[in-house]
């Protein structure tokens, strides 16, 4: 998995865990602005990841001998085609004079 | 009572013999409808069984031999409705003719059918249905594996979508055929290799997905094999099964951890949308904030409550009673220092009164003038300083004179007054 030491499952499950702290309100008002603060670092973090993420598809060709995955990039045929056929045909649908 | 003397008597095996090679020859090939009773598995693998009719009441004994029990695929069992295609024969040991099956077909369902039936009710004893096995999937996935063919539209539609809904999570795509002779295997060793990578680490998984588009029931054979079955059984990940069909279950979606009918609904079932995901955030960020203003509010009315107790109230007294006397201090300050101001002033004052009282230029009120040459601040004590022609600065009382001198007359005191000065 990407080298990520956090995950959204890790990140999500703390903030609701920090809200929780925060909504019982028993933790002293140091700890609960260490908390908040600990809050924005991890929706930064969240945010960060769901921007930054870019589709990636690989192939799984097989194992090698050491027991490693053997991948390379997947290309799709039709999915190549469709990409070239797209553009034009949307841009059509997209202009009512062109229907008829 | 004799036996004739021509008689030859058969021996009994030159009669079963005999009797065989009639029956052979009668009945080379028969189909023979009818119910399984006292069924047997031999340790041989053969199978025995009578196949009976109850009305009347008949029977006939009947062996399938090990290498074509191997290709049935569905277990024959007592009160199943047969047709079977046979050949007649005797057992020589025992002079009884019997049934040796070539063919057996289960009654009023198709073979295939039965066997899928049969394959169900076997993995349910094993617990491979169970519903307390099925593992949840994970919340937000971050690599997935897909099994399919391809070509097809169902890898496609799956890519399309993942793109669109989570690029987040990266996408494995394993190729495998998914109908026809072998597909099964294929099937079952992707699985097998997926689940192999996750397990040793070296291709963490969060799940995969079969996918297949739509298709005929036919098609589905290689999702209803058992080894498929046993491979997602095994599977060290979730497997989502998206074979595509709304009317048939395939064994594969009873087995899987989770079943989606299309291919485009499994990768909807597995990952949020990034849109709402973004939105979670936006509320959790909001719901942090509210909570933060709250306890900040609450710590400020807590803070205002305590300053109005005089416990708190008194050293804010004490600290206005500081400044006070401070304030005093200082005026007392301020007005030491402007008495001594004026006190020395007027010392000043009467110092300058005897210095100004000292000064030569009060002598001059009393008639007496200074004189001097213009340019030197020497003033003139004697005759013999000027010449005829000096240019003379006399300083009055009142105003000066400039003079310039007619004549020298050196000599006493106060004898001779120059006309110059007055």
């Amino acid at each position: 998995m990407p080298n990520d030491p956090l995950t959204f499952e890790q990140a999500v499950s703390e903030l609701e865990r920090i809200l929780r702290d925060l909504e019982d309100g028993n933790t002293t008002l140091e700890e609960a602005l260490a908390r908040y603060e600990r809050g924005v670092g991890l929706l930064r973090h969240c945010y960060r990841q769901l921007q930054n993420a870019e589709q990636k598809i690989q192939q799984l060709t097989g194992i090698s001998e050491e027991g490693k995955p053997l991948l390379r990039p997947f290309e799709h045929i039709s999915a190549v085609e469709r990409v070239q056929r797209q553009p034009g045909s949307d841009y059509d649908r997209g202009r009512p004079g062109n229907s008829g | 009572m004799t036996v004739p003397e021509n008689i030859r008597p058969f021996t009994v095996s030159r009669l079963n013999t005999a009797i065989k090679a009639r029956l052979e020859e009668f009945f080379p090939t028969v189909w023979v409808t009818g119910e399984i009773s006292n069924f047997t598995r031999a340790q041989s693998g053969h199978l025995y069984f009578s196949l009976i009719e109850i009305e009347p009441a008949s029977q006939i004994p009947c062996c399938l031999w090990r290498s074509i029990a191997l290709r049935l695929n569905f277990e024959p069992r007592n009160g199943m409705e047969v047709i079977l295609r046979a050949e007649l024969s005797v057992y020589l040991p025992r002079g009884e003719y019997q049934l040796i099956v070539q063919e057996l077909h289960p009654k009023g369902i198709g073979a295939a059918e039965l066997a899928l039936r049969q394959l169900k009710e076997k993995l349910l004893r094993k617990g491979y249905f169970d519903p307390r096995r099925k593992r949840p999937l994970p919340h937000y996935p971050r690599r997935i594996a897909l099994i399919a063919s391809p070509t097809g539209a169902a890898i496609r539609d799956m890519l399309e979508l993942l793109g669109k809904r989570w690029p987040v999570a990266e996408a494995i795509v394993r190729p495998s055929r998914v109908q026809g002779d072998g597909a099964a295997e294929e099937l079952a060793t992707a699985i097998r290799q997926l689940s192999w990578l996750h397990h040793q680490g070296s291709l963490p998984l969060d799940a995969i997905v079969l996918g297949r588009g739509g298709g005929s029931s036919e098609d589905l054979a290689a999702f209803n094999e058992e080894i498929v079955a046993d491979a997602i059984y095994e599977s060290s990940v979730p497997v989502v099964s998206a074979v595509g069909h709304e009317i048939d279950v395939s064994i594969a979606d009873l087995v899987a951890d989770a079943r989606a009918l299309t291919p485009s609904e499994a990768i909807t079932k597995l990952c949020p949308d990034r849109k709402t995901f973004n939105e979670e955030l936006l509320s959790f960020e909001a719901r942090l904030r509210e909570t933060i203003n709250y306890r900040l509010v609450l710590a400020r009315q807590r803070l205002d409550k305590f300053t109005d107790r005089p416990a708190f109230r008194k050293p804010f007294d004490r600290l206005r009673e500081l400044e006070q006397k401070l304030d005093d201090t200082s005026l007392r300050l301020q007005r030491a220092m402007a008495w001594r101001f004026r006190l020395a002033r007027d010392q000043v004052n009467t110092l300058a009164q005897q210095l100004e009282s000292l000064s030569p230029l009060n002598v001059l009120h009393r008639g007496y003038t200074l004189t001097q040459k213009p340019g030197s601040e020497q003033l003139l004590r004697s005759a013999t300083d000027v010449q005829v022609g000096d240019l003379l600065r006399t300083r009055l009382a009142s105003g000066q004179i400039f003079s310039r001198v007619e004549a020298v007359a050196p000599g006493d005191h106060a004898q001779l007054s120059t006309s110059g000065a007055s």
